[in-house]
């Protein structure tokens, strides 16, 4: 048996774990906004990195067509834009949600890149963005400056921000200094590919959702670890608050992060904690509501119930056998 | 205090506490960037808590345990190797061998859980201040922390309240 003492010691071990200052607060010496926002991690092996070309490959138009974002005219997974690798950086992860704009994340082989968000129109009051350094993106007037872009949601964001269709703006930013900065958000930004529709695509079939549920936001984004495979979330809401997920994981990946193991046949939801879980031949899907192991009153019916529904995409290290979320998701 | 007076004095101790909670730098760079990154744009409230610290420190747990962040990173567990007896002090190895598993078995806690036991026993806080932490009542917390407790082989014999006061 082991000690409380031993534990805190353990604990107290893992302080050598501390990130430096300098990681999350990069411009502390000069700090006049605080904080700079940083890429989030994607880290994704070169391999995945590979994989994610052909997918981005697919997806890219002519740039010349700069559509403004109509708010709700779009399906919550349908992205209205794409980043076309550029000097080895590709799409390393999609995010979308109400209110917070559509976001791609970059990487190259070996660290995270440049993000760029694309807000509906109508959603940044252009007038309160700071005055900046005129540029231009993709022929569209836009502007570089270091000082927080508080006008933004989701921001600040010190990069380059450009009005890609009227009242209709976009950001890319990256975590570098001075010219480094300015270059690399200036170049994320001119690789922006603007068309109609891009569906961030899921891993499986779901059948028709309970109790009013509706898909609200997603991420889809690489792990840098383990087996480094794409790793899908999706989010549902519903009346009275509800709140539910869908984790799509490799299994190597989810058997890792310490969850139960999920020894039901194939295709065969099993109720562990408030998670109903589901093992496919290529992947795991948990279904909850938010918060580890759900939250109180979870209505575990209808979490098996969706989880019974799903129908896995052939092969989840294959984005090309991935099924659109329109189809998935009908709205 | 400013924002940035409360960075400057502040951060080593958020630093460790994020790589404790996280058990990783990378993790723990990502969720204390977007903690600090809204306590910047809220601070006009938060500068005026009387403990701001606290506040931060909740807004880390719960970016830690929010669903946003629990499959953002899969964090690999090493296979631990205990070290060969070459020093000729096996004590000391086996202590050591046995440390390594214990971080190991850390790492594969359920998140909640986790942050239980590192608000216990390294942020030092009580059950009634954990519950407060996590949005849960204190039996709840109790329940967590017996869990993970029982999964570590965790010898209860010291009472976990009195060892807190201790702590303090």
């Amino acid at each position: 048996m082991r000690t409380e003492d031993e534990l805190r010691a353990v604990l107290r071990g893992l302080e050598s774990e501390a990130p430096d200052a300098a990681a999350v607060l990069p411009r502390q010496p000069d700090n006049r906004h605080g904080v700079r926002r940083r890429a989030v991690l994607l880290a994704g092996a070169a391999a995945v990195t590979a994989a994610a070309v052909p997918v981005t490959a697919r997806l890219l138009t002519d740039r010349g067509s700069t559509p403004a974002v109509e708010p709700n005219k779009l399906h919550p997974f349908e992205f209205v834009f794409t980043v076309e690798p550029y000097d080895g950086y590709v799409v390393s992860g999609y995010a979308i949600a109400p209110g917070s704009g559509q976001v791609i994340n970059l990487r190259n082989e070996n660290t995270t890149g440049p993000r760029v968000t694309v807000y509906q129109r109508g959603e940044v009051d252009g007038a309160a963005l700071p005055a900046g350094e005129p540029v231009t993106v993709g022929g569209r007037p836009g502007r570089y400056t270091e000082d927080s872009i508080d006008g933004l949601p989701g921001g600040p964001f010190p990069g380059v921000f450009w009005e890609y269709a009227p009242d209709s703006w976009a950001t890319a930013w990256d975590l570098g200094t001075g010219a480094g900065q300015r270059v690399a958000s200036l170049r994320a930004a001119e690789a922006v590919r603007f068309g109609h529709g891009f569906p961030m695509r899921l891993p499986y079939l779901a059948g028709p959702l309970p109790l009013g549920l509706r898909p609200d936001s997603g991420r889809l984004e690489t792990t840098g670890f383990g087996n480094a495979g794409w790793h899908s979330l999706v989010r549902l809401t519903g009346p009275d608050g509800l709140d539910v997920q869908l984790n799509a994981i490799d299994p190597r990946d989810y058997e890792s992060s310490g969850e139960p193991a999920v020894t039901a046949p194939i295709g065969e939801p099993v109720l562990l904690g408030n998670l109903a879980r589901v093992r496919f031949e290529t992947f795991v899907v948990m279904v909850g509501t938010i918060g580890p192991n759900g939250m109180p009153g979870t209505p575990i019916d209808a979490l098996t119930e969706i989880a019974r529904s799903l129908t896995p995409a052939p092969d989840f290290a294959d984005q090309s056998t991935w099924f659109d979320p329109r189809r998935v998701f009908p709205v | 205090m400013t924002f940035d007076e409360f960075a400057a004095e502040r951060l080593p101790a958020l630093l460790r506490f994020a790589a404790v909670l996280t058990g990783d730098r990378g993790l723990a760079e990502d969720v204390l960037q977007e903690v600090l990154l809204r306590a910047h744009q809220r601070w006009a409230h938060i500068g005026g808590l009387d403990v701001p610290e606290a506040y931060v420190r909740r807004m880390i747990t719960n970016e830690y345990l929010s669903w946003r962040r629990r499959w953002a990173r899969v964090v690999p567990h090493a296979e631990v190797v205990p070290p060969g007896g070459e020093t000729g002090e096996a004590a000391f190895a086996d202590r050591h061998a046995d440390r390594d598993a214990l971080s190991a078995e850390l790492a594969r806690l359920p998140r909640r859980q986790r942050a239980v036991l590192v608000l216990r026993y390294y942020a030092g806080l009580t059950d009634a201040e954990i519950a407060l932490t996590l949005g849960c009542s204190a039996g709840t917390v109790r329940g967590y922390a017996s869990r993970a407790l029982a999964t570590l082989r965790m010898d209860l014999a010291p009472a976990p309240i009195a060892t807190i006061e201790e702590a303090r």
